[in-house]
């Protein structure tokens, strides 16, 4: 059907060209001349109204707290919600929020909660401690089939209202995280209105409604979900400046499942805050339309995690090759383009309990000691560069999700691991899939990444309670570690605390059940129309003080 | 013709059903757990052990399926493993969205593609005849998403006319809409052109022109309506490629519909969500081809519908 | 009419009754290849006298833009098979320098592990040939086996196939594929599978289009009263015949498979990494657009241009082999 006598090559060629152009004008694209205009005088101070626009990957699935584990949900809930206490950005400690007062007895299982008076639900009832008793029961309840509050609040033994604004809680063991879990974690443990409860009954997750400074006013779905500011609000934490509701009217979060679609709606101006992936900072860093916040993240974002019941990698020693072998520096640059800091143990130096000495008993960059190690547990070089030993290759898995700094990490990681004669194969697999050949236990070895703000992540990740169905990946049970993890779980003093998890971790690092990779930095851009966005050093979104600058 | 209708109707039965054994059996055969998928973090074995229990997840799968299947009837699809909702009612939240982009999609798609395809015929073998060809040979040869990101960048980002993601406006829906339509636009500009000049070497159309009708007289009179008939055909089997394409475009465009449920839900393994979006893809395309058949009685009155 | 209950037989078709004429139309897995309407095989008069494809060919040598494809397309190969003795670069290497622009050194840049892009498109280029290869391979061959035998003995056995073929079709190409890459696993090999099979139905319609008109020539009759068997039939007499349509929709069937191909990338269903496959690198390269285009372009350009020359042969070979569109 298409006759073309002549050119063909050249209008190929043209059209060709075409799309390389279009790809150079979106390539070159910067920011159009009028966003540069000359800089508005300073605004006096901050006005109310006007809507803020946060952009975020997936909807979360629910708005139910007892029925999500999704960290979309809690972004949601926590400020429909509010936390019952704050962790002031400054000092680290905790500050009042609806609990006014809070206190653990002598024997660190029962917890005094005390309510501030004059808080009320959106509804405009007023809260009481009956009130926390009955969702905190409701999360208990094994008919609620929750997911992930209870487990936050711990093995509770029993909740009593003392009074209108007056709440004991007793563990059956001393529970170390259980002011995290009202704290940061407030958002899965946040008080529901019973009276929205019993009128949604199952379609309460989408119909929310508490007592936090936004009030639900819409979702849709797949698309947004709508806060209103709750213009009763009075009672926030004292480190912010507004003491008083939020200034904004709506707060819209939008869902944009793509990352390039949802850094060109941050360059559209179509939302307003967004964390930036570390391949695009530096773009957004240069540009004058933008604030960029930015914190360590609290977790190890990337290390390899060893299954360490399969031969070659039962062997410590193999596992210490690879440890030296990794060039945390290339692939810190690679994956997430510099933007990180080292990891050499399983928290992170923003975690609370990180143990200074990890530094001195890491796994140094050392490519000698590692074919020392290698040759030492018998696997001798063979043809074609890939170590041998009774005859069998040197040929590792590494199973990954299609995320693209893992992508390029495992990558790198595959090239650093050549010379050293081990042949890594990199299997890629979605979520559902690697979760299940994880617990199985089908991999050599496997990427993963987590955030969490406690040491007691080491419990879900080695414990031996935690292989098969837990995130013991690693499938190593042992006695001594074990204690020592159930010991800092129970253990209410801090410093006696610290001391266990400190043990733990060096435990863990000689060990090598995993060889860390990096932490990574977050970064945070705020559309400057949007005014004073903070984030806390742990990297919590303090939204009270923010106000739009609508000129 | 109700009665044609109606048969054609239930000849579908088979079909759905048929789609909804192949659905839930491969999606029981994919490695993962949904309740594994669910719990994450926190949950413990013995909990995992309960909700899968309650969910039903330990039965047989054939019981599984006649469960399915008996509430299926009822026009109960069940439950979404992931969020709870009933699945007929998110799937009303979204199945509207991708009618939507697919019905603009094709809606351009016919436009585009019709025009430039009888344009091109007008022209037969002059520039603009070559030119429409190549553009329409391009348009099946770009990878949808890599085209919608570059409109993207250029309509949006560079020019600041048309909003990157969501579906608030109708202006949300003209680059997701073009994005989809472009292969189909190619694929009927190809058609139309075809059809188009083959009419016009039927010997009626030379009768016309012999009778000293103009030109513009015997093209759209004659010649466009029955060229069009292969164009309807198209359509119909378009449309499921565009119900399909959907997929891509909606994850790129954040489009609420269908497509980006789909990729979630099998991801998620939500047994339920992904047996719901088939069966109503599935129905959509049925119809869809239904209506298609009875454009044919419209545009060609010798086709008669029996059964 | 008879009875006409699906809608392919709804089309009223020129010549014999259900010739299927629209099969291949749009039908390809996740997207409508080229133009098939109007194909009709060689009538059989004509393959007993000569083989159809000595004017099929001869036609084509006459077509200089199907000689340019066709051209290009060699070069395409021949680039793929020679690319370890072109490749100016181990694809694999990330020594490179990170995100280079072209430059002497590295012609087309390096990409985001400092690895030649050049060299990853050479390589590629087997990749996704032989994605597209293979893919076409699998569906035509059930494909075309399950269209033959419905054709031939009509009946029951032809509307179980047909039915199972509605099925397919109704059910979204992307879709069937994620399902079937869930099940199995994304790998290369996977992607072809899944790929192959979504592109089943397509084949089938169009075979047994195609032979169903075949059969009504009356040398297949002779051949039947002679006593010929129904393979020997089949073969001898109604995959020729078949042969012409079919050619092309496989084609046009490869261009398809490396789109399809690229589409899963972009979901993260595609070819892992390293594999330096066209769609995956441009799928990669999407988060880098804007800071280093000629991540995404050169790949872009690779499958635009080779889709491109492929439809664009499709195109030829159908002009050729279909000498009633031929003015």
């Amino acid at each position: 059907m298409l006759r073309l006598r002549t050119g063909l090559r050249g209008r190929v060629v043209q059209f060709g060209l075409l799309l390389v152009v279009l790809a150079l004008v979106a390539g070159c694209a910067r920011p159009a001349p009028q966003e540069q205009a000359a800089p508005t005088p300073e605004p006096a101070g901050p006005k109310p109204g006007g809507r803020v626009v946060i952009g975020y990957t997936e909807e979360p699935n629910t708005l139910d707290p007892h029925k999500t584990g999704a960290a979309a949900a809690w972004f949601i809930m926590d400020k429909l919600g509010g936390p019952y206490i704050w962790e002031d950005p400054e000092t680290g400690k905790y500050v009042p929020g609806v609990f006014e007062r809070w206190e653990a007895s002598a024997d660190g299982r029962t917890w005094t909660l005390k309510l501030r008076p004059g808080v009320k639900f959106h509804s405009g009832r007023a809260l009481t401690a009956a009130d926390v008793k009955a969702t905190w029961d409701r999360a208990l309840d094994p008919a609620t089939k929750t997911v992930a509050a209870a487990g936050m609040l711990g093995p509770i033994e029993n909740i009593e209202v003392v009074d209108e604004l007056t709440l004991k809680v007793t563990h059956k063991k001393p529970f170390g995280p259980f002011l995290y879990a009202i704290a940061q974690l407030g958002g899965y443990t946040h008080t529901i209105d019973p009276d929205a409860l019993a009128r949604h009954g199952d379609n309460y997750g989408r119909n929310p409604s508490s007592v936090g400074p936004w009030k639900f006013k819409e979702w849709v779905t797949g698309s947004s979900i709508t806060l209103v500011k709750n213009p009763d609000f009075n009672w926030t934490a004292p480190f912010f400046k507004n003491q008083g509701p939020p200034y904004p009217d709506e707060l819209v979060v939008k869902y944009i499942p793509e990352d390039a679609t949802r850094m060109a709606a941050l360059e559209a101006g179509e939302i307003d805050i967004v964390t930036v992936a570390p391949t695009e900072i530096d773009r957004f860093k240069d540009d004058p339309r933008f604030e960029i916040h930015s914190y360590l993240a609290q977790g190890v974002n990337l290390s390899i995690w060893f299954n360490t019941t399969k031969v070659p990698l039962d062997d410590v020693r193999v596992r210490r090759a690879i440890n030296h072998a990794v060039n945390r520096k290339a692939i810190i640059d690679a994956a997430i383009e510099g933007h990180g800091v080292e990891a050499h143990g399983p928290l992170p130096p923003t975690i609370w309990g990180y143990w200074e000495g990890v530094k001195d008993i890491a796994y140094k960059l050392d490519v000698t000691r590692a074919n020392a190690l290698l040759d030492e547990a018998g696997w001798k070089m063979g043809a074609g560069g890939v170590r041998e030993k009774d005859g069998k290759p040197l040929k590792l898995t590494l199973f990954i999700m299609p995320l693209d700094a893992w992508q390029r990490a495992a990558q790198v990681i595959q090239a650093q691991l050549k010379p050293i004669g081990i042949d890594v194969e990199i299997q890629s697999y979605e979520w559902g899939t690697l979760m299940q050949y994880l617990s199985e236990g089908r991999h050599d070895m496997n990427l993963m990444g987590y955030g969490y703000g406690d040491p007691d992540i080491m419990y879900l990740v080695f414990h031996s309670s935690q292989i098969g169905s837990g995130l013991n990946w690693v499938h190593y049970g042992n006695p001594e570690l074990d204690e020592l993890l159930e010991a800092q779980r129970h253990t209410p003093e801090a410093d006696k605390r610290a001391k266990v998890v400190a043990d733990a971790q060096k435990f863990i690092v000689e060990q090598a059940l995993w060889a860390p990779i990096y932490t990574q930095q977050v970064y945070v851009a705020v559309n400057k129309r949007v005014k004073d966005f903070r984030v806390s050093p742990r990297g919590y979104w303090l939204l009270h003080d923010m106000w739009v600058d609508q000129q | 013709m109700s009665q044609y209708i109606a048969g054609r109707l239930l000849a579908a039965i088979p079909v759905l059903l048929g789609i909804s054994v192949f659905v839930f059996f491969m999606a029981h055969l994919a490695p993962g757990d949904p309740v594994t998928i669910m719990l994450g973090l926190q949950a413990d074995a013995e909990q995992m052990e309960r909700l899968r229990e309650e969910l039903g997840l330990n039965d047989p799968l054939p019981v599984q399926y006649f469960r399915f299947l008996s509430g299926a009837v009822r026009g109960d699809l069940g439950r979404s493993l992931k969020s709870n909702r009933l699945v007929t009612q998110e799937i009303t939240d979204r199945f509207p969205r991708t009618i939507q982009l697919a019905a603009a999609g094709m809606g351009l798609a016919i436009t585009i593609g019709v025009i430039a395809g009888v344009v091109a015929a007008a022209f037969h073998r002059r520039l603009t005849d070559t030119a429409t060809m190549i553009l329409a040979i391009l348009g099946v040869s770009v990878p949808s998403f890599w085209l919608g990101l570059m409109l993207i960048y250029l309509f949006s980002v560079r020019l600041r006319w048309l909003p990157v993601a969501g579906a608030d406006t109708w202006r949300h829906l003209v680059l997701p809409a073009f994005s989809l339509g472009v292969l189909a636009a190619a694929i009927l500009a190809r058609m139309t052109r075809s059809g188009v000049l083959e009419v016009l070497r039927q010997d009626y159309v030379r009768t016309a022109r012999a009778k000293g009708l103009s030109e513009r007289v015997v093209l759209y009179r004659h010649a466009l309506k029955n060229a069009l008939i292969p164009v309807v055909t198209i359509v119909g089997l378009q449309f499921g490629g565009l119900l399909g394409g959907t997929v891509i475009i909606e994850t790129l465009f954040a489009w609420p519909g269908l497509g980006t449920l789909a990729i979630t839900s099998i991801l998620a393994r939500d047994f339920p969500m992904v047996q719901g979006i088939v069966l109503y893809l599935a129905l959509g395309y049925v119809l869809v081809n239904l209506a298609v058949d009875l454009t044919y009685g419209y545009l060609d009155p010798r086709i008669r519908y029996r059964r | 009419m008879k009875h006409r209950t699906r809608a392919e037989n709804m089309v009223p078709t020129g010549g014999g009754d259900g010739t299927g004429g629209s099969a291949g139309e749009g039908t390809g897995p996740m997207s409508g290849v080229g133009n098939l309407v109007g194909t009709a095989p060689a009538t059989g008069a004509e393959s007993r006298a000569r083989p159809w494809y000595t004017a099929a060919a001869r036609r084509f040598a006459r077509n200089p833009t199907g000689l340019l494809a066709l051209g290009c397309l060699l070069a395409f190969i021949a680039s793929a098979v020679l690319a370890p003795l072109l490749a100016p670069h181990d694809p694999l290497d990330i020594s490179g320098e990170r995100l280079q622009p072209p430059s002497r050194e590295h012609l087309l840049g390096t990409d985001e592990l400092g690895r030649d892009i050049l060299s990853r498109i050479l390589y590629g280029g087997r990749v996704s040939l032989q994605v597209g290869i293979i893919a076409v391979v699998i569906a035509l061959s059930v494909g075309g086996v399950l269209g033959l035998v419905a054709a031939y003995w009509e009946g029951r056995l032809d509307g179980v196939i047909m039915r199972v073929m509605d099925m397919m079709l109704a059910f979204p190409g992307i879709l069937l594929a994620l399902v079937i890459i869930a099940v199995l696993g994304p790998s290369l090999f996977n992607v072809m599978i899944a790929i192959g099979i979504a592109s089943i139905p397509a084949y089938t319609r169009l075979v047994r289009g195609s032979t169903l008109s075949a059969k009504q020539n009356e040398y297949v009759e002779a051949a039947r009263a002679l006593g010929a068997g129904a393979w020997r039939i089949i073969f001898r007499h109604l995959v020729p015949n078949v042969a012409a349509p079919v050619i092309v929709l496989s084609t046009l069937g490869v261009a398809g498979a490396i789109l399809a191909t690229a589409g899963l990338s972009f979901i993260g269903l595609g070819a892992p990494p390293p594999t330096p496959e066209w769609g995956a690198m441009l799928a990669t390269a999407r988060n880098y657009i804007r800071r280093a285009w000629w991540l995404a372009t050169f790949p872009g350009l690779a499958i635009t241009i080779t889709v491109l020359v492929i439809n664009i042969l499709g195109d030829a070979l159908r002009d050729a082999l279909d000498p009633r569109l031929k003015s």
